[in-house]
């Protein structure tokens, strides 16, 4: 009997991994599975826990590093999936100062401008429900059927914004909320014999009873590319265009790529994930800007629960 | 003292006539579910004749539990076995697909047609007829340490007849089983023969995603393949340099079978998530053998 090593593993094949698709958050990784893959309904809840520096939040920077924790369960049956996540992101308050001036407030720091790139809701709490459903398409004789996901996901986020009076120095606060509806459609073609996969997705976000109440569309496409491993990492990538309003800019005004390392330990059955994301926003007030996001995170599913159906 | 009006007793005696109709009418449906299975082989078959192996039928792709007719007095080159048809609609009514394995070859898959009953009971009769046909096979055994429940899917498409058409007496062949530690698949034809190994799962999915052994098709080759009459070689550019040799096959384990479905996946790139349901579904397996001997 010969053990082969493991060294050797490196010269591993080009690949058809895919990344975690297009999302508003670094950590909020793919979770879609094949309904063919399993065999009755499953429920499983994922931890996630990590950090970013440079957290962008549905293409707008919070212009701070966090630490991020989401809880997600979600339940598989048949061709649909059910999601609820808590997520937190942890950061640092910004204190906020206002001045009633000519009965109008004006906040310090200033929020951006109308025709800005907006800034990121404040870290806080904010609970998902999403509801999916699995189709499949094309397949032949030689390949079976593609199975694509359609999405639609509906968050909530409190924000309570404490603020400090300038001229008289005393503390009141104002309840707001950013709420935000979106639908994703998984897509798949073939150019030139390549697989090329990738989402469409269509988002609303509007954000109230804020000191920077904002609402923007995002109508994107999220292109994920075959992935490359050397040993056992996975070395992924996905390139993401998006015209998303309410910055002054119509159009394209986004050009996000994401490169990913990802490596899952047997051991620990955890993933691990590093991802640089650098992002290319276009505004009316200050055109093309770069934002470069870093982040690391683990995922790791502490409870799964197989509802088999009954062998035949 | 009798209560009841004659009318009533009129419509009690309809009703117990009736039940009784209906009960005749059930036992006769039931009855008719009991059906003769019939094999009919043509061909020189020297598998047959010189091993003198029983047959193994596989009905309407249920690898798990299949059937094993006794040879037919006065028939030669015939089998039979009593069959209960347990499908909602019955055959003839509904079609019925078969395979045999030979032990040391199989056949397609035909449907039946109604055969006549030679012991003129007047039984339903399903005849297959089968080429014996004598293309190379494989004993393919897949071992799970710790044994875990698997299932396994063959599929073999239909052939030409010649005239760029499958013959009309043909079926899809798509056969599953599910079992648990250790499975002997008898009689696996490489090529043209696609098997599917589905390790946790206690359903085989015909079209789900799992350890593709062996395949004919280039877009999603199999991760073994067959050198000279029985020698397995590892064909997936992952798992070749991962797998330990043993006799007559390899030896793959857990971790590098779960990287390799994170590397290749058939049907759509697998997600973080989908990685944590296989950890889920594959247990406390720590390797998997595969062998094969002719």
């Amino acid at each position: 009997m010969r053990r082969r090593t493991p060294l050797y593993c490196i010269l591993a094949s080009m690949i058809f991994a895919g990344t975690a698709v297009a999302q508003n958050r670094v950590f909020d990784t793919d979770d879609s599975i094949d309904p063919r893959q399993h065999d009755g309904a499953v429920f499983m809840s994922r931890l996630i826990a990590g950090g970013a520096s440079g957290f962008v939040d549905a293409y707008r920077p919070l212009h701070q590093n966090t630490a991020f924790l989401q809880l997600a369960n979600s339940l598989y049956v048949g061709h649909f999936q059910f999601d609820f996540k808590h997520s937190d992101v942890f950061g640092k308050d910004t204190p906020v100062s206002v001045c009633l001036c000519n009965g109008n407030p004006i906040y310090f720091p200033t929020p951006p401008s109308p025709d800005s790139v907006p800034a990121a809701a404040p870290t806080g709490p904010k609970e998902t429900a999403q509801f999916g459903w699995y189709h499949a398409v094309g397949g032949g004789r030689a390949q079976p059927p593609v199975m694509l996901r359609y999405r639609l996901t509906l968050s909530w986020q409190p924000i309570r914004t404490d603020m400090t009076s300038i001229t008289t120095g005393e503390t009141s606060h104002l309840s707001g909320r950013e709420r935000s509806i979106g639908l994703d459609a998984d897509t798949y073609f073939r150019i030139g014999g390549h697989d090329m996969w990738g989402s469409l997705i269509f988002a609303r976000m509007v954000r109230t009873g804020t000191t920077d109440d904002r609402a923007q569309n995002e109508f994107a496409y999220t292109s994920r590319f075959p992935g490359l491993e050397i040993r056992k990492v996975l070395l992924r990538a996905n390139l993401t265009f998006a015209g998303v309003s309410g910055r002054g800019a119509s159009g394209l005004n986004i050009v996000n790529p994401a490169f990913e390392a990802f490596w899952h330990d047997p051991k620990t059955r955890m993933n691990l994930h590093l991802v640089w994301s650098p992002m290319a926003a276009r505004s009316g007030a200050e055109g093309w800007q770069n934002f470069h996001q870093v982040a690391f995170f683990v995922d790791y599913a502490p409870y799964v629960k197989l509802f088999h159906r009954t062998a035949q | 003292m009798r209560n009841s009006s004659p009318r009533l007793e009129g419509f009690a005696r309809v009703l117990g006539m009736g039940a009784f109709m209906l009960l005749l009418v059930t036992a006769n449906a039931r009855a008719e579910r009991k059906i003769i299975v019939r094999i009919k082989l043509s061909g020189a078959c020297d598998v047959l004749r010189e091993k003198g192996r029983d047959l193994l039928v596989v009905l309407n792709g249920d690898e798990t539990t299949p059937i094993t007719p006794a040879p037919r007095k006065g028939h030669s080159r015939t089998w039979e076995t009593n069959w209960e048809d347990r499908r909602g609609t019955t055959f003839p009514k509904e079609p019925l697909c078969a395979s045999v394995r030979l032990g040391g070859g199989r056949t397609y898959c035909a449907l039946a047609v109604q055969g006549e009953d030679y012991d003129q009971n007047d039984a339903v009769v399903a005849e297959f007829s089968f080429d014996c046909d004598e293309q190379n096979v494989l004993q393919v055994t897949i071992e799970t340490h710790p044994g875990i429940a698997f299932s396994y899917v063959r599929e073999l498409k239909k052939i030409d007849n010649g005239n760029g058409r499958p013959d009309p007496s043909d079926c899809e062949c798509l056969e599953k089983a599910t079992t648990r530690g250790k499975r002997i698949v008898r009689d696996v034809m490489i090529p043209p023969e696609r098997l599917l190994v589905q390790l946790g799962l206690t359903t085989a999915i015909s079209d789900g995603d799992g350890l593709l052994l062996f395949s004919a098709d280039d877009r999603s080759p199999g991760v073994l393949a067959v050198a000279g009459k029985s020698k397995l070689l590892v064909n997936d550019p992952f798992l070749k340099e991962c797998a330990t040799d043993i006799e007559n096959g390899f030896q793959f384990e857990r971790g590098d079978i779960v990287q390799s479905l994170i590397v290749k996946n058939r049907a759509r790139p697998l997600t973080d998530t989908a990685i944590h349901l296989y950890e889920k579904t594959f247990g406390n397996l720590k390797s998997v053998d595969v062998t094969a001997v002719k």
